[in-house]
């Protein structure tokens, strides 16, 4: 049986993943997948891989919601 | 095809698929349970053989070294690939910096949100370099670190606006910087090569574990990933920013 941690954890992942699919408007989900990709980022220490972990901060819960939020903007733009 | 027959269908599919499913899981090592024994191998000949501490490092630079210049140049046709479907097309032409979105008023610049932001940015871009420089030791790297630094600048535009960052990020100096830092890691490879040596083998001094010298050509390349990282997502979100912020359609009244 894994650690508790680890299995608070997993449970919130799949919780946060649940919310990302339940997420209908492109810019909540844009928030809610940076919760999704913080999370993944907090998994990855709990199974003790911390390099893995600092990948995932920096791409799940920044560059990904950022350019994603900016690709929103910009056809938003178009669409006027 | 009736929604009855379509639901067999998918009953009979989804069927086999948790029977393989089952199989292939009642399969797998129990827990938490290494048995592997490249794992083994390799966790303990890094310090042996390349005086670096950190094993992903050892495994992802120098071991699988090669795999690494693969996953590099997928970022870097990525990043080419957004930069060319970014471009400034015939019909649109260069217009003002405008912070705001149509038909919505920004709020203006604020003294404390500069301030705190450019504090913040600071300190992101000082944790980004340790990151990068201490992949041979500690959890982290080039990969990592770039992603930081990359962050880094995105707050320099949070707080100051693009105007500020096409000041102090443009696009031709995060361009070279990406350029350079994938060639420099091909660069660092072919230099073995001419030395003689396999691609990638180790030919600096391996310094002493534990100081930032360690792992000989580690550390330089690292050096390159993060700044090849560092400097290709910058490079896309400048870019979104700018076609956000200047680029209109030029057939608009």
């Amino acid at each position: 049986m894994p650690p508790a941690i680890q299995v608070a954890e997993l449970l919130v992942v799949a919780l946060a993943g649940l919310a990302v699919v339940l997420t209908r408007d492109p810019v909540r989900q844009t928030l809610v997948v940076g919760f999704f990709g913080l999370q993944l980022a907090v998994l990855f220490l709990t199974f003790q891989a911390p390099d893995v972990a600092l990948s995932a901060l920096a791409v799940g819960s920044v560059a990904l919601p950022l350019m994603l939020l900016l690709a929103l903007a910009r056809m938003r733009r178009q669409g006027r | 095809m009736t929604p009855r027959q379509r639901l067999l269908v998918f009953l009979a599919g989804a069927a086999g698929l948790a029977a393989l499913l089952a199989w292939g899981v009642a399969g797998l090592p129990g827990f938490g349970d290494h048995r592997s024994a490249y794992g083994q191998l390799v966790t303990r000949s890094s310090v042996p053989l390349r005086n670096a501490t950190d094993v992903v490092t050892v495994v992802n630079l120098d071991v699988r070294g090669l795999d690494t210049i693969g996953e590099e140049f997928i970022l870097f046709c990525s990043v080419t690939a957004a930069a060319v479907l970014l471009r400034r097309q015939a019909r649109e032409r260069v217009g003002a910096a405008r912070d705001e979105f149509p038909g919505r008023r920004a709020p203006g610049r604020d003294d404390a949100v500069l301030v705190l932001g450019t504090a913040m940015g600071a300190l992101v871009v000082c944790f980004g370099l340790y990151v990068v420089g201490h992949g041979q030791l500690t959890p982290g790297g080039g990969f990592q670190g770039g992603g930081i630094l990359a962050a880094g600048v995105a707050l320099l535009y949070l707080a100051s606006g693009v105007r500020t960052l096409e000041r102090m990020a443009p696009e031709w100096l995060l361009e070279v910087g990406e350029a350079v830092g994938a060639g420099a890691f091909v660069l660092i490879g072919l230099a073995s090569l001419a030395a003689g040596a396999a691609f990638l083998q180790d030919l600096l001094p391996l310094g002493s574990s534990g100081t930032i010298t360690a792992g000989g050509t580690l550390g330089l390349i690292n050096a390159a990933i993060g700044l090849e990282v560092a400097a290709g997502i910058s490079l896309v979100v400048s870019l979104f920013l700018v076609q956000l912020a200047r680029i209109e359609e030029a057939d608009r009244p």
